[in-house]
């Protein structure tokens, strides 16, 4: 449900950015989502597309890119794959790892017109 | 004839306004073959910015106060109020100077807020209406309205008490007005999660009538956590709960989570919890080694002083 809190702060962070560099329409918005940032993608779609009539983000096509969780393991000397941000490396056990991905809530950025 | 293109006209060229066809004045201010005046505008912006910004400015509002504030959270029913007002009066008879206050995050009501100011402590109930989780903006509203900020207030968050204010308004805050703040979010083991609120530390609560397997279903809320409460212990002989299951599925998403076990019924694990609440008090030692520390302290004890001084002037 907090993904109508999240879509809220888009549409705010877009509004605002038409301030700076103006434009009336968005055609496209594009988001980074990672994996392990505790959102549900589709309800972040659905209350973005709801939310959108009669405002900058009206028609526009939301592109949602996933960011797969992950982190650099120093013991192996390579990225592995994480199921929580926490966790330990899935084959060496060291922890913390380092430069941890998939924790995003961005917006990359917006076509407009 | 006209010499330049071998028209009939004679002047040719000398009259004509020039034409300008200008390839700069679509919305992107360029052009490029086979691409539409469509452009990007680069954002990389957090989506939660606004809330983090918020959630700073409380941190250093909390610090200048020397408080200590606290999240709670929990999903609905694990007994967040019920041991919140068991931990005010154990603070209450253990701690006596001690300032506790409390915000209380519901939807709806000002049932818990009621139950909060049974115990005497200055409590601010927050409701959030349709909203799921408590936000650091509202958090900065109600920790205003706890301080009592009726002074002249520069609304800077952290306050720098520079030297240029004058000594006399330095009673303002009345310094450490509180101790600690309890935050208690809404009951909801998701949403709260994303939301920092400049708190010192996340107390996640569960309760053995809930799910061993809770830490795993709800992985964000137990990895954004210092603390796990497991409550409702006394019932543990009535139930098919065993915590230390729980603890190592909590710690496979939060291998550092510390545990405490409490009854708020029985009082079992209270001094445990008072313990940790008091232990991780901002120490009134003057910290080494931290410039912006020891800058915040000298800032306090200024206050502090001032206020004895002003308190001294009214005797002589």
């Amino acid at each position: 449900m907090h993904e109508v809190s999240l879509a809220e702060e888009i549409l705010r962070i877009v509004e605002s950015s038409a301030l700076a560099t103006p434009f009336s329409k968005v055609k496209t918005l594009t988001l980074e989502i990672g994996d392990l940032a505790g959102v549900e993608n589709e309800a972040l779609e659905f209350a973005l597309t709801h939310m959108a009539p009669e405002t900058l983000l009206e028609g526009a096509l939301i592109r949602l890119i996933p960011v797969p969780g992950s982190g650099f393991c120093d013991a192996c000397a390579k990225r592995v794959d994480l199921e929580f941000a926490l966790s330990p490396c899935p084959h060496c056990g060291q922890q913390p790892l380092v430069d941890v991905k998939g924790t995003e809530l961005r917006i990359r950025d917006l076509e407009v017109n | 004839m006209c010499t330049v293109c071998g028209c009939s006209s004679l002047e040719h060229g000398a009259s004509a306004p020039p034409q300008t066809i200008h390839f700069g004045q679509g919305p992107a201010g360029t052009s490029l073959p086979g691409v539409s005046q469509t452009r990007t505008v680069t954002l990389e912006r957090n989506i939660l910015d606004a809330n983090n910004r918020f959630a700073e400015q409380n941190r250093s509002h909390f610090k200048s106060h020397g408080v200590r504030a606290l999240n709670l959270l929990s999903s609905p029913g694990s007994g967040k109020t019920t041991l919140l007002c068991k931990t005010l009066q154990e603070l209450k008879t253990t701690t006596p100077t001690t300032r506790v206050s409390v915000i209380e995050g519901d939807q709806q009501t000002s049932l818990d807020a009621e139950r909060i100011h049974a115990t005497g402590f200055p409590v601010v109930q927050v409701n959030t209406g349709k909203g799921c989780h408590l936000d650091a903006r509202m958090v900065a509203e109600a920790f205003s309205k706890l301080h009592s900020h009726d002074h002249t207030h520069d609304l800077t968050p952290g306050h720098s008490r520079g030297s240029s204010i004058p000594l006399k308004s330095l009673t303002w805050h009345q310094v450490r007005d509180t101790d600690l703040l309890f935050i208690e979010n809404v009951g909801n083991l998701v949403c709260p999660a994303l939301w920092d609120l400049g708190e010192e530390a996340k107390v996640v609560i569960l309760s053995v009538t809930e799910g061993e397997d809770k830490p795993l279903k709800y992985p964000d809320m137990f990895q954004k956590a210092d603390l796990l409460l497991l409550n409702k212990i006394d019932l543990l002989p009535h139930v098919d709960f065993d915590p230390d299951r729980a603890l190592a599925f909590a710690r496979r998403i939060n291998p550092d989570l510390a545990c405490l076990q409490v009854s708020a019924t029985t009082g079992e694990g209270m001094t445990a919890w008072v313990d940790w609440l008091l232990q991780k008090k901002p120490s009134t030692e003057s910290p080494k080694g931290d410039p912006i520390a020891l800058v915040q302290r000298i800032e306090i004890l200024e206050a502090e002083l001032a206020a004895a001084r002003t308190a001294l002037e009214e005797y002589i």
